[in-house]
């Protein structure tokens, strides 16, 4: 059970990190080349809003990056159950 | 052959010859060796390796050409095993080269001086490979920075490994670009920590440069922070020291 927890902790952290600095690199981005306010998400579930007014830039990041280290999370675990589960049966 | 006689033969940084055996700092065990290893062993210190068979085929009476058969395999196993390093001379590399040959990279071992061969080798593939996306951007900087975060990428991968094992005797093998570290058995804990290092080093040093960017406003060092923050994915089972750190192997 414990080699199952560290690798959804260790995927989620993985996942976690590489989808908020992919969206905060859109952000400063977007910041600098002066594009236009957009919105990333998926359905319902916000990823990333930045939004240009007068002279200032508003950046929200939602949810759905929380649920992609989640997602990672259990990913990761899956590949490691099915690595281990490969390992024993060799 | 895979090592010519003109190669360049020397035992490993910390290897010794002792009591009629190698010994490694690494490895907990001396590793034997018979009276022909001894002989090219101790000989093995920067002389070539028709040198090395001359002093050979001198010590033991062996025909010369028995005696060179001898030591190439004999350096080979200790190169496989990480306890000699080969240097090719740059004639025969070059002779190859004119042939459209190259020679199969040989393990190296040493400190951390041994990466800047693969980390140069790495931000260079990783500039020519970014440079014509940088040009349509209209940034040509911008491939130069990732080839840089690239080479940082591997050295502060390793360096993360290398702080995990302070106290532990470890050192650093190099075979073109792929590069590992070598070191004592560890209790499990211990060794998921140390494999897990790596990539969260070279992921904190992205987050940190990425910080920099936001506060100075510099897009371009944004972007390069990618393959750096990338090397998170190294936690995962998708890599190895990923699956050492989850406690699969």
């Amino acid at each position: 059970m414990r080699p199952l927890l560290t690798a959804f902790l260790l995927g989620a952290v993985a996942a976690g990190i590489v989808a908020g600095a992919a969206a905060a690199a859109l952000v400063i981005v977007a910041d600098a080349a002066g594009w236009d306010s957009f919105r990333a998400a998926a359905g319902p579930v916000l990823l990333l809003a930045f939004e240009r007014g007068d002279g200032a830039t508003r950046s929200s990041f939602g949810q759905g990056l929380a649920l992609i280290a989640v997602a990672g999370g259990c990913l990761n675990a899956t590949g490691a159950w099915v690595l281990r589960r490969r390992r024993d049966l060799h | 052959m895979l090592i010519e006689p003109t190669a360049r033969v020397s035992l490993a940084d910390g290897i010794v010859v002792a009591g009629g055996s190698l010994v490694d700092p690494v490895r907990a065990r001396p590793i034997p060796l018979n009276a022909t290893g001894a002989i090219v062993a101790a000989n093995a210190d920067g002389r070539t390796l028709a040198e090395v068979a001359a002093g050979l085929a001198a010590a033991t009476g062996a025909p010369q050409e028995l005696a060179l058969s001898d030591a190439t395999a004999f350096c080979m196993e200790l190169n496989r095993r990480l306890l000699l390093n080969v240097r090719r001379s740059r004639r025969h590399a070059l002779f190859l080269a004119l042939h459209g040959l190259r020679p199969a990279a040989l393990p190296r071992r040493g400190g951390l001086a041994a990466l800047a061969g693969p980390a140069a080798l790495a931000g260079t593939i990783g500039a020519l490979a970014a440079l014509p996306l940088a040009v349509l951007a209209g940034e040509p900087l911008l491939a130069a920075l990732v080839g840089m975060a690239l080479a940082a990428g591997l050295a502060v991968h390793e360096a993360g490994h290398a702080v995990a094992l302070r106290g532990v005797p470890s050192c650093l093998a190099v075979a073109g670009l792929r590069v590992a570290i070598m070191h004592r058995p560890l209790p499990p804990g211990r060794r998921s920590a140390v494999a897990a290092a790596g990539p969260a080093a070279a992921s904190l040093v992205g987050v940190l440069l990425l910080l920099a960017a936001w506060l100075f406003g510099a897009e371009a060092v944004a972007v390069a922070s990618g393959p750096l923050v990338a090397q998170a994915l190294g936690l995962t089972v998708l890599g190895g020291d990923g699956r050492i750190a989850c406690g699969l192997c």
